[in-house]
């Protein structure tokens, strides 16, 4: 039953938002915070039951080839514990930001919390696709939010490239349904392996493409950076940290259900969208001068990383790009949290133009270095933990050509961090040794969401030391292991 | 194991010689930033120790992953080191380091796919290459020694000590690790390329501490060919000549940054009579070019007389030839800075006088800095019975008069060359390309194809929509 209330609550929230502007005409801080803590608390027991004991509820009593079944097992967990996580950041920096004056943005905020619940959890393909939808479209509104011209351009161009990913993702589900007639993902493996080989060539075809654009890889990343740059610091920070990896989750767990079996080159694509998502994603941010595009630009790279592990198609490699999906969501939630709180009190987005960087915590330039740092893969981080081993496997799986890449991957993205870590942290220590008169004019206050950005902060820290602990390593390949098995996900939604 | 370690002569000889070399330039450093306040000061004197223990667990590191690990950490400490005195020096070094890295564990990761362990040592031939190239990044083999110079010569100087003296040296030990039966003709060949290279281009150095660079890529040129050679006997000689070079060639920049800091110049053109004015610090650079050109009685003469040997016994007589001309250039481009920072008439005007007379302390501190590289040099010059036995030799074999006569041979040869050279060595030479500039060209052609890419966000839906079909039929195409 939790399983529901994980996509039920969040949804509840979303409806009962309106009802209560509309009755007292404000919005409480505190009861959205609630709502959230709510939302949040249903989602941490799903991705618990899914992680201790993997469990499937059916929906309307209805048997599981009929009806819709929500399941959750290890490889939704952890996804499901990243995306609350993302989702509590985000809402946190909102409340702190704007406090709960705009009520329609914490409506489709909500809305888009229990949709990407609804994507981890679900195992029938068309209810995927409504949440994909949901998703979506909460997703463009979001982007739209502030209002700006340049938001209303981002959500629009969202709006159109993101539709077409979903007509493509339709359209493969539709064929599918039209060649075996069964929605559910746990009784598709077996249809998909009598169905001809040109059509499984069609079907691939959607899905890969329409779920790729929502990652945003590379060749169809074009939505990306703009929505990611125009979109306010904390819808930027939630679409980069958790909604490509809610994407990602889709992507991984219908190419291993359906395509892992079936042969055809799924993986062998997914891996060259990742190489060229990582040489690509670099090589547009190095020499970007706006700090939230550059940041966009990386994740377009960082995405490529993912989908190299998942291209390995073994249970080590999926565990590998997992880590890699938790690490990211630390590191580039923190590094546009911390990025916007500078960019704000500088008042430029511009690399060039940070001159002055009064009124910005030191410590908040120094918590950027350390996602720098994280990010560009320097040893105890966890950036680098989760790369080595992306590259580990990808050679043993892909041959030498990711590994190349990634390599290639970590020098460029350094040149191009360090451009924007020296740029901030030379104005900090000018400012530090010049003259101290004018340091009182605004005095940088501490903030719930540098709290917040502190902890990730050392948990990225903590999560690359643990990554060289055993027990961790092998938790992790459990993942990887739910991923690739097949059999057990139909087993555990069929009941059987 | 979560640490798994590979103790044995070669690496607990190399983290000695961090920790010597950091002691060194730990008491050198407070007589050389004296002038430095704040954030500076307290890198210069905490970061060596970092450095430190960073390299010893790196050496000391049973596997290439945490090898490869602790060698990054190690190059990003000194980036801190050198950011202080020049950034894009330190940019730089930081890149090309990780550069190194990056290609170590990619050759690692495919040791572990091809073997299943990533143990230290020599590692098959299909990934060689990737090994070869990332260590020969740290130990600028040829081409790959791009970053080098620059960063040495722009670096404060204890730090270009500590870097000459033991992250290049870091590189050397992965080489050593990696010496089989597979490796010795490239070795030779990279060794023989380097050594002849470097001093060819130290000859037409007029900067003191860029001079200095290109003897320390000429320098590992010798162990990367003693290493080539494949024998035991080469083996302990390019180790000898490492521990020797580290120890001498930390002597060096150390006597070029008293210099520097004294005469308020590294430039020889506007050097001369430094011996008069700083008698102390023209001794330590005696001894360090006496041990670098071979001059029995300090330890280069042990270690280049080991590495001859090795070339001999293997019977490798061009690379031994070639090894022994660059001997005597070695011996005419030190005679070139002794005369021209030392013993030549003052020039007159020079450019610019020194900020601030250092003091007397400073001074003292800096002389008793050297004092430590330069009597263990003199040491393992006379005694030098532990690396040759690790060589199966003994010392008598190395004091032999055949092998003396060698050295001295080269040494007078050397010293005939520069009379007859000398006014040609102290004139301008046009600068020559180097690989250098091929970074430069490569950056250049770098930003344009990423700002070309960048075009390609022109913001039209219709380019964007055109794309996404084109790689929706390209896909089909590739799932066929």
């Amino acid at each position: 039953m939790s399983l529901v209330l994980a996509v039920v609550t969040p949804l509840l929230c979303a409806f009962l938002i309106p009802v209560f502007h509309l009755v007292w005409k404000t919005l409480p801080v505190c009861l959205v915070g609630v709502m959230g803590l709510a939302s949040l608390a249903a989602s941490l027991a799903a991705a618990c039951t899914g992680w201790v004991s993997p469990a499937a509820s059916l929906l309307g009593g209805w048997p599981p080839d009929l009806g819709i079944v929500l399941v959750a097992d290890r490889l939704a967990a952890p996804f499901m514990l990243l995306t609350s996580m993302g989702v509590a950041t985000s809402l946190v920096c909102s409340l702190e930001k704007y406090g709960g004056g705009p009520w329609r943005y914490y409506a489709i905020f909500f809305l888009l919390a229990a949709s990407m619940n609804g994507i981890l959890l679900t195992a029938d393909l068309f209810n995927l696709f409504v949440f994909y939808e949901i998703f979506s479209v909460a997703a463009y509104l979001l982007v739209a939010s502030s209002m700006s011209w340049q938001a209303m351009e981002a959500g629009l161009k969202y709006l159109v490239l993101g539709t077409m990913g979903a007509l493509f993702f339709l359209l493969g589900t539709a064929f599918i349904f039209m060649a075996t007639g069964i929605l559910n993902m746990a009784l598709l493996p077996e249809a998909l392996s009598v169905v001809p080989r040109e059509t499984l060539t069609v079907i691939s075809t959607c899905l890969v493409l329409g779920l790729a654009l929502k990652t945003g890889a590379f060749p169809v990343h074009f939505w990306l950076p703009d929505a990611h740059s125009s979109a306010q610091t904390p819808v930027s920070a939630l679409l980069s940290g958790a909604l490509v990896k809610v994407s990602v989750y889709a992507l991984t767990r219908i190419s291993c259900l359906f395509f892992l079996s079936n042969g055809g080159g799924v993986f062998r694509v997914i891996t060259i969208m990742g190489v060229l998502s990582i040489l690509g994603g670099h090589l547009m941010a190095f020499r970007q001068d706006d700090i939230k595009r550059l940041l966009a630009f990386s994740t377009v790279a960082q995405i490529g990383y993912i989908l190299v592990g998942v291209g390995c198609a073994s249970a080590a490699g999926i565990a590998a790009a997992v880590f890699h999906a938790i690490n990211h969501m630390l590191m580039k939630m923190g590094l546009f949290i911390t990025s916007g709180d500078i960019c704000e009190r500088v008042g430029t987005r511009s690399i060039r133009a940070i001159k002055d960087t009064a009124g910005v915590l030191p410590a908040n330039v120094a918590i950027f270095t350390v996602f720098a740092l994280a990010i560009v893969g320097v040893p105890p981080l966890n950036g680098f933990m989760s790369k080595w081993f992306i590259m580990l496997f990808s050679v043993t799986d892909t041959g030498l050509c990711p590994a190349l890449a990634i390599a290639a991957g970590t020098i460029i993205s350094a040149a191009y961090y360090y451009g924007v870590v020296s740029a901030l942290v030379g104005s900090v220590v000018r400012r530090n040794t010049g003259s101290p008169g004018n340091n009182d004019l605004d005095s940088p206050t501490v903030s719930a969401s540098s709290v917040i950005t502190g902890t990730f902060a050392v948990l990225c820290l903590l999560a690359g030391l643990a990554a060289l602990w055993p027990p961790m390593q092998s938790s992790f390949l459990s993942i990887g292991e739910t991923a690739v098995d097949i059999e057990g996900y139909a087993r555990l939604v069929l009941g059987k | 194991m979560i640490f798994p370690v590979a103790i044995d002569t070669f690496s607990l000889t190399f983290a000695a010689l961090a920790v010597y070399l950091t002691i060194t330039v730990s008491i050198y450093t407070p007589g050389y930033d004296d002038h430095m306040r704040g954030y500076g000061r307290f890198i210069y004197r905490t970061f060596p120790w970092a450095f430190c223990l960073f390299s010893c667990l790196g050496v000391l590191s049973g596997n290439w992953f945490l090898f490869t690990i602790f060698v990054e950490l190690s190059s990003l400490v000194l980036f801190f080191m050198i950011s202080i005195s020049d950034t894009s020096a330190a940019k730089l070094y930081l890149l090309s380091q990780l550069a190194g890295a990056s290609l170590l564990l990619t050759g690692t990761a495919m040791l572990y796919s091809a073997t299943g362990s990533t143990a230290i040592g020599p590692v098959p031939r299909n990934c060689l290459w990737l090994f070869l190239c990332g260590l020969g990044i740290k130990a600028a083999f040829p081409v790959l020694h791009f970053w080098l110079p620059a960063v040495h010569s722009r670096a404060a100087t204890p730090t270009s000590a500590l870097l000459s003296g033991f992250a290049v040296k870091i590189g050397v030990f992965g080489t050593g690790r990696l010496v089989s039966a597979d490796t010795g003709p490239t070795l030779l060949l990279l060794g023989s390329i380097m050594a002849v290279y470097g001093v060819g281009r130290a000859l037409i150095q007029h900067d003191a501490k860029r001079l200095l660079a290109w003897h320390t890529i000429s320098q590992l040129g010798y162990i990367v060919a003693a290493f080539g050679v494949g024998t035991p006997l080469g083996f302990a000689a390019g180790f000898f000549h490492a521990i020797a070079h580290g120890l001498f060639k930390a002597l060096l920049f150390l006597s070029a940054g008293s210099l520097e800091k004294v005469c308020g110049t590294k430039d020889l053109k506007q050097l001369g009579g430094a011996a008069g004015t700083t008698p102390l610090t023209f001794v330590f650079f005696l001894v360090g070019a006496l041990a670098i050109s071979g001059c029995p009685g300090f330890s280069g003469f042990a270690s280049k007389t080991m590495i001859k040997a090795a070339l001999h016994e293997s019977g490798n007589t061009t690379c031994y030839w070639i090894l022994q001309a660059v001997g005597a250039g070695t011996v005419v481009s030190f005679c070139k800075m002794g005369y021209m920072a030392f013993l030549r008439k003052p020039v007159k005007n020079p450019a610019r006088p020194p900020k601030r007379a250092p003091g007397k302390r400073s001074d003292n501190l800096r002389n008793l800095g050297m004092v430590l590289p330069a009597f263990a040099t003199i040491i393992l010059g006379l005694v030098p019975g532990f690396f040759a036995g690790t060589g199966g030799l003994d010392t008598h074999y190395l004091f032999k008069t055949a092998n003396i006569l060698s050295a001295t041979g080269t040494l007078a040869l050397g010293l005939g060359l520069f009379v007859f050279l000398r006014k040609w060595l102290e004139t301008d030479k046009d600068p020559i390309p180097d690989a250098d500039m091929l970074v430069e060209k490569g950056v250049v052609i770098f930003g344009n194809i990423c700002s070309t890419l960048q075009t390609a966000h022109c913001g039209m839906l219709r380019v964007y929509i055109a794309v996404t079909v084109g790689t929706g039929i390209v896909l089909s195409l590739l799932l066929r």
